[in-house]
C-alpha cells in the first residue's frame, strides 16, 4: 500500500529566522526538503514610483530607506546615477569621503549580518560581539553624517558636509579596536566544530548556476567568480587604491561566511588608504559642486556600485523635468534569493537557516 | 596568525587542520577562552534615564545630530523654501495676523518628519530653521507631536540660542524683528484658557 508522506510547511512571514517579511512554502518528506517556493512582496512600498513622484534632491532621503542595514550605499548609488544624467563629476575630495563612508558602511552591514546569521545557527553568544563592533563604526558614521541609521549624507555632486575635525585619529583608533574584535569573531565561530559541521558542504552554489541566476556580491565570489564592480568597473577613484578581491572555490555556506569576513579586512585597509588620499588635499578644496540646475538634460543612464550585498544599480530616465520620468532599481538581494530553492532542495529542514543566513537577506531591499 | 591593521590590506588565513587545532575545535577551546576573557572586560552598555542628563553615562549625541526642529522668529522670512523641499510634506505654512498684517511661519508634524535635514540645508541664507540635538520626541497624544511656530520658537530659545551665545553654533542672520513676543504670549494664554474651557480639543 503506497502512502503519501509529503506535507506542506509554511516558513514565515512571521518567523524569527526569516530576516523580515517573506514566506517560504516548503514541501517536505520527513526531514527532507522536496520542493520550495519563495513568496515575496509583503514589504512592497513602490519605491520606483515614489522616486518618480519627487524631485531628484527629495529622492535621496527616500533611497536611504531602501535597506535599513546599509542605507548610505543606496543613496550614494542614486546620486551617482543622477550625476550621470547631469553629466557632472563630483570633486576629488568628495570621492574620497564617499569611498571612506561606503567602506565603513560595508563593514557595519557585514557585522549585522554576522550577528543575525549566527543567531540563526543557534550561536546566541555571537549576537553581542558583532553588535559591539558595529557600534564603533556607527559612532564614526554618526560623527561624520549626523545620524545613526538613515544618513542622508550623499548629495548630487558631492557630500553634505566636509569631514569633522580630528576624524583621522578617531577612525584609526576605532579600526584598531575593531581588528581585535575581528580576531574574536574568527575564534568564536570558525574554531568551533559545530559551526563547521553545520556550514561546510551545505547549500553549494556552482559557478554556472551563480552566473545564470545573476547572483552578485560576496555570494558570487564565494562560488569562484572573482567579479567585483570596484575592480571590474571602477567608480569614484577605486582604481587608484590597492586591494585584492577575496574569492573562494567551494560555493558552500562556509565559503560565503569566510568571504564576507575577509572583505571586512580588505575594507579596513581601503578606509585608511582613502583617508591618506583625503589628508593630502587642502582643507579649502571643495567637497561639493555648487549651483546645480534644477532641470537635468534629457537622457537615460544606468550606473552601479558594489554594495555590501552585491550590485546596487539605478536606471534613471529623465525627460527634462525636475523629477525623473522613470527609475528602475536593481537590488542585489532579489537576484541573490533566486537560487535559494535550488540550494535547499534535497537538504534537511534544519539546514535552511544555515543556507538562508549566508545569503544575507534584507527584505526592504528585496521588495523595494 | 592574527588580524592586523595595515594600509595594504591582507587577508588573515584560516588556522591549519593539524591535530592540535582539531582537538581544540572539538572541545570548543578557543570560543570558551574568548568568552571568559570578555567577562573581565568593562561593560560596553550604558545606563540611560532622563535624570542622567548631567551624568557621564548620558548617551553620546554627535554635534551634527539632527533632532527636533527649531525656528528663529527673528530670521524667518516665510519664504516657503522648507515647505517646498520637504519630501514628506510634513512642513506646512501657517498664516498669522499680527497688527493687521499677515505673516507666514512654518509648522510641522514630528510624527511624519524623517529628520533628513533638507529644510535646514535649503535655509542657507537666513539660518532660520535648525535641527536641535533633542531626540526624546515621543508623546502620549497625537497633538503633542504637532509643533506649531510657537513651540519651534521655544525650542530655539532653549537649545539653539545658548549654543550661539557660547559660540558653538552658527550665528543667525538678524532680520528686522516683526514679531512681538508679548503678542505670542497672549495668544498662547488665550489658547490655554480655551483648552481648559473645552477639553474636547485634545
Amino acid at each position: 500500500m503506497s502512502e503519501k508522506t509529503e506535507m506542506n510547511l509554511f516558513m514565515g512571514p512571521q518567523h524569527p529566522s526569516m530576516h523580515g517579511l517573506w514566506s517560504l512554502r516548503l514541501t517536505i518528506d520527513g526531514e527532507t526538503v522536496v520542493n520550495s517556493d519563495c513568496q515575496i512582496g509583503y514589504l512592497h512600498r513602490s519605491y520606483e514610483k515614489l522616486l518618480a513622484n519627487r524631485s531628484y534632491e527629495q529622492g535621496i532621503p527616500i533611497t536611504d530607506r531602501l535597506c535599513y542595514v546599509e542605507s548610505h550605499s543606496y543613496s550614494t548609488a542614486y546620486t551617482y546615477a543622477i550625476e550621470g544624467i547631469y553629466g557632472i563629476e563630483a570633486p576629488e575630495k568628495a570621492n574620497w569621503i564617499r569611498i571612506m563612508t561606503l567602506e565603513i558602511q560595508r563593514i557595519a552591514s557585514h557585522c549585522l549580518w554576522l550577528a543575525a546569521m549566527s543567531v540563526d545557527l543557534g550561536q546566541l553568544t555571537m549576537l553581542i560581539y558583532p553588535m559591539t563592533a558595529r557600534e564603533l563604526l556607527i559612532n564614526l558614521l554618526e560623527t561624520i553624517t549626523g545620524a545613526r541609521m538613515t544618513y542622508n549624507y550623499a548629495r548630487i555632486g558631492g557630500v553634505y558636509r566636509d569631514l569633522p575635525h580630528k576624524i583621522t585619529e578617531k577612525i584609526e583608533n576605532s579600526l584598531e579596536e575593531f581588528t581585535r574584535l575581528h580576531q574574536e569573531f574568527l575564534d568564536l565561530l570558525e574554531e568551533s566544530q559545530i559551526f563547521r559541521m553545520r556550514t561546510e558542504g551545505i547549500g553549494v552554489l556552482s559557478k554556472e548556476d551563480a552566473l545564470s541566476f545573476g547572483v552578485s556580491g560576496p555570494m558570487l565570489r564565494a562560488s569562484g567568480v572573482p567579479f567585483d564592480i570596484r575592480k571590474a568597473d571602477p567608480y569614484m577613484g577605486y582604481d587608484q587604491l590597492k586591494f585584492e578581491i577575496p574569492t573562494r572555490e567551494e560555493g558552500d555556506s562556509f565559503a560565503r561566511y569566510r568571504v564576507r569576513l575577509e572583505e571586512m579586512e580588505i575594507s579596513m585597509g581601503l578606509i585608511l588608504q582613502a583617508l591618506d588620499k583625503y589628508n593630502e588635499l587642502k582643507p579649502s578644496d571643495p567637497y561639493r559642486l555648487e549651483k546645480i540646475p534644477r532641470r537635468p538634460p534629457k537622457g537615460r543612464i544606468y550606473r552601479r556600485i558594489e554594495a555590501a550585498r552585491g550590485e546596487a544599480g539605478f536606471f534613471i530616465e529623465s525627460d527634462g523635468t525636475p523629477s525623473p520620468y522613470r527609475v528602475r532599481i536593481r537590488s542585489p538581494t532579489f537576484n541573490n534569493l533566486a537560487p535559494l530553492p535550488q540550494l535547499i532542495k534535497g537538504g534537511k529542514l534544519a539546514d535552511i537557516p544555515a543556507v538562508m543566513g549566508t545569503v544575507d537577506l534584507c527584505v526592504g531591499d528585496l521588495d523595494k | 596568525m592574527s588580524v592586523t591593521l595595515s594600509r595594504t590590506p591582507e587577508v588573515t588565513p584560516e588556522r591549519g587542520n593539524n591535530i592540535l587545532n582539531k582537538i581544540f575545535r572539538f572541545f570548543h577551546v578557543r570560543p570558551i577562552y574568548v568568552v571568559l576573557r570578555t567577562m573581565l572586560r568593562v561593560p560596553t552598555t550604558n545606563l540611560y534615564h532622563p535624570i542622567h542628563v548631567s551624568h557621564s553615562q548620558y548617551p553620546y549625541v554627535a554635534e551634527r545630530y539632527r533632532g527636533l526642529l527649531a525656528l528663529s522668529e527673528e530670521a524667518c522670512t516665510g519664504c516657503k523654501k522648507c515647505e517646498r523641499i520637504c519630501p514628506n510634506k510634513t512642513i506646512i505654512m501657517q498664516t498669522r495676523e499680527i497688527n493687521g498684517k499677515e505673516y507666514r511661519f512654518p509648522a510641522y508634524f514630528a510624527g511624519r518628519c524623517m529628520k533628513c535635514g533638507l529644510c535646514e540645508e535649503v535655509c542657507d541664507r537666513q539660518f532660520a530653521i535648525r535641527h536641535t540635538d533633542q531626540f526624546e520626541d515621543a508623546g502620549y497624544i497625537r497633538e503633542q507631536l504637532f509643533y506649531s511656530a510657537e513651540r519651534m520658537f521655544d525650542m530655539w530659545e532653549k537649545h539653539i540660542q545658548p549654543r550661539i551665545d557660547a559660540g558653538i553654533a552658527h550665528v543667525a542672520v538678524p532680520d528686522k524683528r516683526r514679531v512681538e513676543k508679548e503678542y505670542f504670549a497672549e495668544q498662547e494664554e488665550k489658547r490655554k484658557e480655551q483648552d481648559k474651557a473645552d477639553p474636547r480639543i485634545y
